[in-house]
């Protein structure tokens, strides 16, 4: 027998309008990883993290009405993520309460946000030590919040265009501020990567 | 480090993304192909790239359940009340009194927004005065807008002025 095929995304939104409470928590369901994985790659406090993703979906439900599907649902809600973990660094920025990293602190605070889970899956992740991990989470908190807002959702899978779109700026510009997030990255990371080839 | 060498430096990034035109694409990887130089630096980049995607792409640790405890309360909170409303209005019942009664407001409101107004532009009422004159004297009736009651002199003539 043919397994039930999954309703898409208009469809549950259709649903959710009329209140369904069951295909709220699908929708939910559906992208709170890659929701949580946005805020986090914005946001790198795992306190923090919980509770944009709340503020988050509550948002998205709460504003569902206006959700056109001009650009689908994930742009959508990438879009409010994104906004929303921008203000709450703004605010914390504002108050300085921004904390500072040192590339040089490998200790376990940072490094017990990284869960290592099935490395066997992903290659890429196989390259990625703890350590290494922890190094990386403080050089990508050295970025200005633009470099890593395009960074994040260029990993997310977005292209030039898309993530244009979302953060109001020229494909051009999204390219440029790519290449400069990488030059500083690497910048950052080459003597570790050079560290840990000898 | 050549000027083409820079140019093509400025484009590796875009280049694995995979971002790049046919025609620049296949100019960077005629470069990449003839100088060793820039060959290294987009291995040492696509490394470091992909470092960072594996730590970006790591799942973080989050409560989904807990965090939907929080979310659940705030969304059935907003339809229920549009819900409410909703039938309410749509009830048969509704619309006929509720007609009626927003023209009794609306008329109230009419009254008591324009009654002041229409007060502070009646013409005022002057005060004015009427008198009889005999031969013994004369009798002045004085009529005012504030006072109800007419306010009456009776002047009697001296006795020079009533000779003839």
């Amino acid at each position: 027998m043919a397994a039930p095929s999954e309703p898409s995304d208009n469809e549950l939104i259709k649903s959710c309008l009329s209140g369904s409470q069951a295909h709220a928590r699908r929708l939910y369901d559906r992208y709170k990883n890659y929701v949580a994985r946005v805020i986090r790659n914005m946001e790198n406090d795992p306190e923090a993290v919980q509770d944009l993703l709340q503020q988050t979906f509550i948002k998205a439900f709460s504003g569902l009405k206006s959700f056109k599907g001009d650009s689908g649902f994930k742009t959508w809600i990438t879009t409010i993520a994104v906004n929303t973990a921008k203000n709450y660094r703004n605010k914390k920025t504002r108050r300085g309460r921004h904390p500072k990293v040192s590339i040089d602190h490998t200790g376990e605070e940072n490094g017990a946000a990284l869960e290592l889970k099935d490395e066997s899956a992903n290659p890429q992740k196989q390259l990625l030590t703890k350590e290494m991990g922890t190094v990386i989470g403080a050089a990508l908190d050295m970025l200005s919040e633009e470099h890593r807002e395009v960074i994040s959702l260029w990993n997310e899978g977005f292209s030039y265009d898309e993530i244009g779109a979302m953060t109001k700026t020229l494909p051009q510009t999204v390219g440029s501020r790519l290449h400069y997030a990488r030059a500083q990255l690497q910048k950052i990371l080459t003597p570790y990567i050079k560290g840990n080839k000898e | 480090m050549t000027s083409i060498c820079e140019d093509i430096a400025y484009k590796l990034s875009a280049y694995l993304d995979n971002e790049l035109g046919e025609a620049e694409k296949n100019r960077v990887e005629a470069h990449l192909e003839n100088c060793p130089s820039c060959r290294g630096s987009f291995r040492e980049l696509k490394k470091s790239s992909d470092l960072v995607s594996a730590r970006l792409s790591v799942q973080p640790s989050v409560d989904f359940d807990k965090a939907w405890q929080h979310i659940e309360p705030e969304i059935r909170r907003r339809p229920a009340i549009r819900r409410y409303l909703r039938a309410f209005i749509v009830k048969p019942g509704f619309w006929i009194p509720a007609s009626a009664a927003a023209t009794v407001g609306a008329a109230a409101l009419f009254f008591a927004l324009c009654l002041p107004v229409y007060k502070s532009q009646r013409p005022v009422s002057l005060s004015h005065v009427e008198s009889v004159s005999s031969k013994s004297g004369s009798v002045m009736v004085l009529h005012t807008a504030k006072t109800s009651q007419p306010i009456i002199w009776i002047m009697e003539k001296s006795p020079k002025e009533k000779r003839p």
